[in-house]
């Protein structure tokens, strides 16, 4: 079964071990600003929780990019895929999302997206406290998600 | 039964996009679509790609032939629409077509706007960048080339004359400015990008400048400014904006101001006729003003919601931000909402400089909330930024640290987390 990564904001401590894993993994190298999972913590509020692309079934990402190079892979569910190859480098993917979850790294010329590890991330591997999981895509994850999403969105749309 | 007919003017970045919020709906509607263009969809954005020998024409191309024959959409590419008449539900293709409708979308984008005051026959000569043919053009011209005169210094303007001046190919941006970029971003962040362009290319800038005459001399062009200056040049081109494609709308039928107006729904003034992309004007969600916003994100975003409406869904669009990033000469510039502070707006700017790493970055603030910023070099954020520009939140943990650094959060985040 197709799996998901799923994040646990209560059980996140802001230790930012995944941020080097996700670097280390990519680039070889432990540079936070090299991972695509960043964990973000709000002192003030005594909150932290890790993000990272969420690979969207409606992805902004995806309909922005006028190249086809950030797609929904066809070989892998549940994965919004971006190729090197095919990337001219626009950053239109990069305004899109939001969340920051797809970012210009200036350093290696490319766009930094979560890709799962080609199935096995790193993150959930080295996330001490169990924040982050890699789980089968059921129906309940399903529905988890699709609330922690909405309330994105709706925060998003807010004021407008 | 026969199905609702849908019929798209245009195809690009709106138009495809209708089309797939249509197909992703599992509509069964026939749509149609008409371009003047006779190849597949393409997206300027990538031209100056192009023009620069970074990537082949055919990397151009988003959409194949068989993207129609997929998307069961029937084209007829190569021919324009020269009227459309809502009441009768009919459009007039220039070879004589006529084509009956249910329900309509015009994207038909924008055109690069015509220098005008010059002689007839010289102004058809002047190059401007929007359409593949366009830069097949310039490409040519520029081949013998030792001359160019640019005629503009915005972005496409700038791109154009970065992708074609060479040591044996000097290109002069006539521009009427003070500054370079006038239309995207403030003096400081314009200065900054002048310096890169001049240090880097063969190009020369000439400020508060504008071209009063232009005659033929030799096989070229005697170029004559307001100053009086003259220059000597064997291409002429311009970039000074664009203007919507929207000849063939009855203004009796269909309400128009500088673009066709569009409500939340992307709808035109006559019920069964939507607009979306270059040649819609709407809200504008940051500045809340009715206008023109046009670039390619928005145009996608208009094109899957005017698609989803007329699929019978209701979606309202949240309105149109302002943006662009590109990179000029090597450098990252990215302008977002609001960049250009007017004496009296009331608004905040928070800038940073670092001359060492050439990074400067500014924020508008109106209150405590973002409207706009403009980065140079450091622009790893920016999609935080914009996503907090558009939906109205502040930045955080405060605007200074904001202005700095990465955003890594935003009050956008902030409530959705916490709820406040
Ligand atoms: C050089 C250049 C660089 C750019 N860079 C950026 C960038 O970095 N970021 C960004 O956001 N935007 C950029 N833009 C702007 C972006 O390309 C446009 O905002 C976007 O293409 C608008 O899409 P659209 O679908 O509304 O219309 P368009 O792309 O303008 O397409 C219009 C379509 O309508 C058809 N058409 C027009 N008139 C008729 C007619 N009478 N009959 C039939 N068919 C007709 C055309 O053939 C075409 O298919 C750039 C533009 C240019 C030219
Ligand atoms: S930067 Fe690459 S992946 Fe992102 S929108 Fe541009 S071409 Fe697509």
């Amino acid at each position: 079964m197709a799996k998901v990564l799923m994040i646990h904001p209560d059980k996140c401590t802001g230790c930012r071990n995944c941020e080097l894993a996700c670097s280390f993994e990519h680039e070889g190298q432990f540079r936070p600003g090299a991972s695509r999972v960043q964990a973000y913590t709000w002192e003030r509020e005594g909150m932290s929780v890790p993000m990272m692309c969420q690979q969207c079934d409606d992805a902004a990402c995806v309909t922005v990019c006028p190249t086809g190079a950030m797609h929904r892979s066809t070989t892998r569910a549940n994965l919004v895929d971006w190729d090197e190859s095919t990337c001219i480098r626009c950053k239109m993917c990069t305004i899109a999302c939001p969340f920051g979850n797809a970012r210009y790294d200036a350093a290696s010329s490319a766009i930094f997206k979560c890709d799962t590890c080609q199935g096995a991330p790193e993150c959930v591997a080295f996330c001490p406290n169990g924040a982050l999981e890699f789980v089968d895509d059921e129906q309940q994850v399903r529905s988890r998600k699709k609330a922690y999403a909405a309330k994105f969105k709706e925060a998003f749309q807010e004021v407008s | 039964m026969i199905s609702e007919r849908i019929l798209i003017l245009g195809n690009s970045a709106a138009a495809i996009a209708a089309v797939n919020a249509i197909r992703a709906r599992g509509g069964k509607q026939a749509i149609a679509m008409v371009s003047n263009e006779p190849c597949t969809a393409y997206s300027p954005v990538l031209t100056t790609y192009y023009l620069r020998g970074e990537i082949p024409e055919s990397a151009l191309y988003f959409c194949d032939i068989g993207y129609y024959r997929e998307h069961d959409v029937s084209c007829h590419f190569g021919t324009a629409v020269i009227a459309l008449d809502a009441a009768a539900q009919r459009v007039t293709l220039d070879d004589g077509t006529r084509l009956d409708y249910d329900k309509l979308l015009i994207a038909t984008g924008a055109s690069a706007k015509r220098v005008t005051g010059l002689d007839p026959e010289i102004a058809a000569e002047v190059r401007y960048l929007r359409t593949v043919a366009d830069a097949r053009r310039i490409r040519e011209a520029a081949l013998g080339a030792k001359h160019i005169v640019m005629m503009g210094g915005g972005l496409v303007s700038l791109q154009v004359a970065g992708a074609v001046a060479r040591p044996d190919l000097k290109v002069t941006c006539v521009v009427a400015s003070r500054q370079i970029l006038s239309q995207n971003v403030d003096a400081t962040c314009a200065a900054l990008v002048c310096g890169h362009v001049e240090r880097s290319a063969n190009i020369e800038v000439l400020f508060g400048a504008s071209v009063a005459e232009i005659t033929r001399s030799g096989g070229g062009y005697r170029v004559c400014l307001d100053s009086g200056a003259e220059l000597q040049a064997d291409v002429l081109a311009a970039g000074k904006g664009v203007s919507p494609n929207i000849e063939f709308v009855d203004r009796a039928q269909i309400a128009v101001d500088q673009g066709i107006l569009v409500d939340e729904h992307l709808r035109t003034t006559f019920g069964n006729v939507w607009a979306a992309g270059d040649v819609a004007q709407g809200r504008n969600r940051v500045s809340g003003e009715v206008e023109l916003v046009a670039n390619w994100i928005d145009a996608c975003e208009q094109g899957t919601a005017a698609g989803a409406n007329m699929a019978g869904e209701a979606l309202a669009f949240p309105g149109s931000v302002a943006e662009n990033i590109t990179t000029l000469f090597g450098v990252q510039v990215a302008a977002l909402g609001i960049t250009r502070s007017r004496e009296g707006d009331g608004l905040r700017e928070v800038t940073y400089l670092d001359e060492a790493r050439g990074v400067y970055r500014r924020l508008l603030l109106r209150g405590e909330v973002m409207v706009g910023a403009t980065l140079l070099r450091d622009v790893a954020d920016v999609g935080v930024l914009r996503g907090a520009i558009a939906a109205g939140r502040e930045p955080w943990p405060s605007a200074k640290a904001a202005a700095k650094g990465h955003v890594r959060y935003t009050g956008l985040f902030k409530a959705a987390l916490t709820g406040r």
